[in-house]
């Protein structure tokens, strides 16, 4: 007799598909809910589920955007393959392509640290002139900010604005603003999802040591056409998109243009000051395993003075990226990029124009591959040739005294190969882990300088100033030969334990390394730095970054709770001494030294997530600081050798968004910040020379600039009354409700008409209201 | 009617931004000594008349100077020394009429004042004479102000560094550029003033002179400090230590340069 039992720990394995129902296209990212034991499951990319449970009835429910909802009754008693067929909705909503469910928290994915935001969010934060944007709308998130109003590029964990890697569809953007800070390079409506790391980061990124901001675009509907507009006080955009061939090709094109200058003209002002940028995508697929896709983009702020002082930049770049699915256990991406950073200045009156730039050219590989419902490899490689001009210079008239000059250019070829594994150890333990290795080689050059003693910098005991040393003699080498390498291994590790179906803690280590420095003697980038490679002298910089966190779902997940505690500390921190010049000039080993970084801090995220009225209040209380000792006991290094903050340190971080729904015409928002002001220094002293009077000044950056805050509402109406072809919706905004001037500067200066000192302040917006007109096809 | 709400509109954006002066309270370091030994040997002249002027730092707001009277201050050079006195109409200030200039000569100055020495040596640098001067009325970064230009020849084949001085009567503090001819070696080249205010018959007295490099780059990082220390664009402000040493106290070092320049100026009269 043979006696089979059932023991209560036997687990059956439920697995599946699930698919849309009219065109059979596998579903990614679909929530399964088995009740009553309130568990959840997702759907891969490519639609399939897997999971184990015990012997029983179950029903399992689906609710996905777009689709009507799924319900299904099963008896477990033995492995079940399951196929879900999802009936789309007759009327789509909005933003269909994106999902609503990628902002939620995820309770049980170890990877932490990170924010992502669907363009819904983005549109419905509010801004300045009433444009909604990427980068001020992650500002409002916990341990991200900026450095005002003004300034560009933005601030992750106490890092440098350069210390994030900036990626449009595989391609480095290298500078992310418009008109300093006031736009960033993404269109809105452009954007399909954006994911930033703030920690944790997965091994497949590499390059940067804060973050990666990683933005993917949007490739247009494939069964429909589709155009939206939005005319606003300073800028507008157009985005069409739409099938070439239906459910085969699609394409997205979107552009953008400020004119404020225009109005300018009208005064009789020649000075001009805009920017445009336009996005192409087209996607084509071939079959259900390969698909294609290109991406282009070209952006530039043009600043021109009267003709006689022109100022272009921006970034361009043509990416052209392979789907390829295996089977259902593995994917691969492969891509091709191509990006153009110029920056030129053209001084018509004293006759010449200067153009810098950089351009990369680079081979992505990444692979997915699922070895089992518990474990999932992710590998590939990466390949960036650099090519940096760090100055042409041409004279543009013959009366001009300029030469032409070319500054030599430089090269570097940047590698990197990874192997992550994401597992789940148990129900309740998961771990992501990986290894990424990054190669970095500075190739040759011409006039590669020599210095006496490898010192391109000295100490001058007599003067107690860093002086520049001058090299003793300078040689070319091909740029076929690597001069010097790099090779670092990067350990990433975060894991997740969650003891209950709504709360977690999780973990994270990653190591960062960073091989492309921007030169910049500012707190905020300005379109002047420039960025230079690793090499004999500046080697890369290393960082080490644990964090640790505590996630709660409230109240059947109509709130969420992130508490996060990260401590970063950096090797080979570059710091530029006391009065370094830094415009064209190339050598900047000459003016910098080695150091140390640390930043440690809390941030806390509170949200609310459903309902008419939603919004979060996100508060970060943080530290950065940065330590530059001499060379020797005898030199002074930088502040004595002494800790001294960062540029860009922020003590406290408030921010507070809110977003009401009355009813369907009428939409509100409000954000209000409150922040720490950025250190400086204020003058000790003054004294008289050539009958100026000149500031004193002590230490870096000892004091702070007054505190910011300010409060900003807007309104979104979309008429009851609506045309048949469009959607038509207006936005009102105030930014700055209660006019706060807040200092974005001060200046202690001479007053030229009474000779007497002063502080300035420079406040750069106060209350501004906007109004802007939106239609969508 | 249109137009205008449109055009107010935008008025509204580029007015919203704003300067304004504010009190900060600020603290005083210790004071220092400071060293205003500027020697200009002005072409056309012996050059005998020079001065040096002492005094000490003082707080930000602070507007009377604190003047330093009982010093000894000289210059010499290999063979010679001339003794600088204390001018009684005008404390601080440190004067001779016997200076000899020569080009390309060094000199060494030495100052004892509270108890300490303090000495500098530099290199007395020429200057080629101004070529012309060429007034422009659409100029500037509006488009609307009046321009000028001060034209001189660089030598070819000499490291060159200028320092130009502009003063107008109705601005109190002067207006001063620093240039190098890395750019511009052996050719023509000039220097711009532009001032929103300036009308005609108004008259700039422009001085240029030649200097050093280390007094160049001394400059470049004093002229740096003027302005705005905070915000962020700004440099980070730095101490500035000119060529002085002291040399019975290291740490106490003065401030300001000791400089010596041939010197080219004329008075222009605005047209």
């Amino acid at each position: 007799m043979v006696i089979i039992s059932y023991d209560s720990y036997t687990q059956i394995k439920l697995s599946g598909k699930v698919v849309n129902e009219t065109n059979n296209t596998p579903i990614k990212d679909a929530y399964l809910f088995i009740t009553p034991i309130n568990k959840a499951i997702k759907s891969n990319e490519n639609g399939l589920f897997k999971t184990k449970l015990k012997p029983g009835d179950y029903t399992i429910n689906v609710n996905y955007l777009g689709y009507k909802v799924y319900k299904k009754e099963i008896s477990l008693t033995s492995n079940k393959e399951l196929t879900i067929l999802l009936q789309p909705k007759a009327e789509s909503l909005e933003e269909v392509v994106l999902k609503e469910d990628i902002e939620r928290l995820n309770i049980k994915d170890p990877q932490m640290s990170v924010n992502r935001l669907t363009a819904k969010t983005i549109n419905r934060v509010p801004v300045v002139l009433g444009e909604a944007d990427v980068i001020r709308s992650l500002i409002k998130l916990p341990g991200i900010t900026n450095a005002g109003e003004g300034s560009s590029g933005f601030n992750v964990r106490g890092g440098g604005a350069d210390q994030n890697l900036v990626l449009m569809d595989d391609a480095t953007i290298y500078n992310s603003s418009h008109l300093f800070g006031l736009f960033s390079v993404f269109n809105p409506n452009a954007v399909k999802n954006l994911t930033l790391y703030k920690g944790g980061i997965p091994p497949r990124y590499g390059g940067r040591l804060s973050s990666v901001l990683d933005v993917d675009l949007k490739s247009g509907d494939l069964k429909d056409f589709k155009a939206d507009a939005n005319i606003g006080i300073v800028s507008s955009k157009l985005n069409l998109q739409g099938p070439i061939k239906d459910n085969k090709t699609s394409f997205y094109v979107g552009g953008r243009s400020s004119y404020a200058h225009l109005f300018l003209k009208l005064t009789d002002n020649s000075n001009s000051a805009y920017f445009y940028d336009m996005n192409l995508k087209l996607k084509h697929k071939f079959n259900k395993n390969n698909q294609l896709y290109f991406s282009g983009y070209l952006g530039r702020d043009v600043f021109s003075l009267d003709k006689s002082f022109k100022n272009t930049y921006g970034n361009a770049f043509a990416n052209l990226r392979w789907k390829h699915r295996f089977n259902d256990n593995m994917n691969s991406d492969l891509s091709f990029t191509f990006t153009d950073y110029l920056y030129r200045l053209n001084l018509e009156f004293v006759g010449f124009e200067f153009d810098n730039g950089i351009y990369d050219f680079d081979i992505n590989y990444d692979m997915k591959h699922y070895i089992s419902s518990n474990i999932q490899f992710q590998y590939g490689l990466e390949s960036i040739y650099h090519t940096f001009n760090p100055g042409y210079i041409r004279p543009t008239s013959a009366s001009s005294g300029i030469e032409e000059d070319q500054l030599p250019r430089k090269y570097a070829f940047d590698n990197g190969a990874y192997f992550g594994v994401s597992q789940d150890i148990t129900e309740n333990l998961k771990l992501d882990y990986g290894l990424r290795l990054s190669a970095f080689y500075r190739l040759g050059q011409n006039e590669i300088p020599v210095y006496e003693n490898n010192n391109p910098i000295l100490y001058n005991e007599t003067t107690n100033k860093y002086e520049e040393a001058e090299p003793i003699r300078t040689f070319n080498r091909s740029n076929t030969k690597i001069i010097e390498s790099f090779y670092n291994l990067e350990p990433r590790i975060s894991t997740a334990y969650s003891f209950s179906e709504n709360s977690s803690v999780k973990a994270s280590y990653n190591r960062m390394v960073q091989n492309m420095h921007l030169i910049s003697n500012t707190s905020s980038p300005t379109p002047l730095d420039i960025w230079t490679p690793s090499g004999k002298f500046i080697k890369p910089q290393k960082l080490d970054q644990f964090a640790v966190g505590f996630f709660k779902e409230l109240n059947d997940e109509r709130f969420s709770l992130e508490i996060e505690s990260f401590y970063k500390t950096i090797d080979n921190k570059i710091d530029y001494v006391d009065g370094a010049d830094l415009i064209a000039n190339d050598d900047v080993e000459r003016f910098i030294l080695n150091g140390e970084a640390r930043s440690y801090g809390v941030e806390f995220l509170f949200k609310k997530n459903k309902g008419d009225f939603t919004g979060w209040l996100a508060y970060t209380l943080s530290r950065s600081e940065q330590r530059t000792p001499g060379r020797t006991p005898d030199e002074p290094g930088i502040a004595d050798g002494d800790w001294y903050l960062a540029n860009y340190d922020k003590t406290h971080d408030l921010s507070i968004v809110a977003n009401y729904d009355w009813n369907k015409q009428w939409r509100f928002n409000a954000s209000f910040i409150a922040q720490t002001g950025l250190p400086v220094n204020f003058p000790v002293g003054q004294f008289e020379f050539e009958g100026l009077n000149i500031p004193v000044f002590k230490g870096r950056n000892s004091n702070r600039l007054p505190a910011i805050h300010r409060l900003d509402i807007s309104a979104n109406y979309t008429p009851k009354k609506q045309n048949s072809w469009w959607e038509a919706s207006w936005n009102f905004s105030i930014y700055n409700v209660y006019n706060r001037m807040n200092a974005a500067a001060l200046s202690f200066e001479q007053n030229r008409n009474t000779g007497v000192n002063e502080a300035v302040r420079l406040s750069i917006f106060g209350i501004v209201p906007a109004v802007s007109y939106q239609i969508k096809f | 009617m249109k137009n205008n709400w449109v055009i107010l509109l935008f008025l509204f954006f580029i007015v919203s931004s704003c300067e304004e002066v504010v009190k900060v309270d600020l603290e005083e370091a210790e004071k220092r000594l400071v060293v205003e030994a500027s020697i200009k040997w002005i072409k056309g002249t012996d050059g005998n008349n020079q001065q040096i002027k002492l005094s000490k730092t003082r707080g930000f707001y602070q507007q009377n100077p604190i003047p330093v009277t009982q010093a000894n201050v000289s210059i010499s050079t290999a063979e010679n020394t001339f003794n600088f006195v204390n001018d009684d109409e005008n404390p601080g200030t440190y004067i001779t009429d016997e200076f000899e200039p020569v080009i390309g000569q060094e000199y060494e100055l030495n100052i004892q004042a509270e108890g300490e020495n303090y000495r500098a040596t530099e290199i007395l640098k020429p200057v080629v004479p101004i070529d012309s001067i060429t007034q422009r009325n659409d100029g500037g970064f509006s488009g609307e102000e009046i321009e000028i230009k001060t034209h001189y020849t660089d030598p070819a084949g000499v490291e060159n560094y200028y320092l130009f001085n502009y003063q107008v009567s109705f601005i109190q503090i002067p207006t001063l550029e620093i240039f190098d001819d890395e750019f511009n070696d052996g050719n023509p080249i000039f220097s711009t003033y532009q001032e929103e205010d300036l009308e005609t018959g108004n008259t700039i007295n422009i001085q240029m002179q030649g200097v050093s490099q280390q007094y160049y780059n001394y400059l470049n990082l004093l002229l740096s400090q003027i302005g705005d220390s905070g915000g962020p664009f700004q440099t980070r402000p730095a101490t500035v230590r000119g060529n002085i040493i002291n040399l019975s106290d290291e740490n106490n070092y003065p401030f300001g340069y000791f400089s010596l320049s041939e010197v080219d100026t004329l008075n222009y009269e605005v047209r």
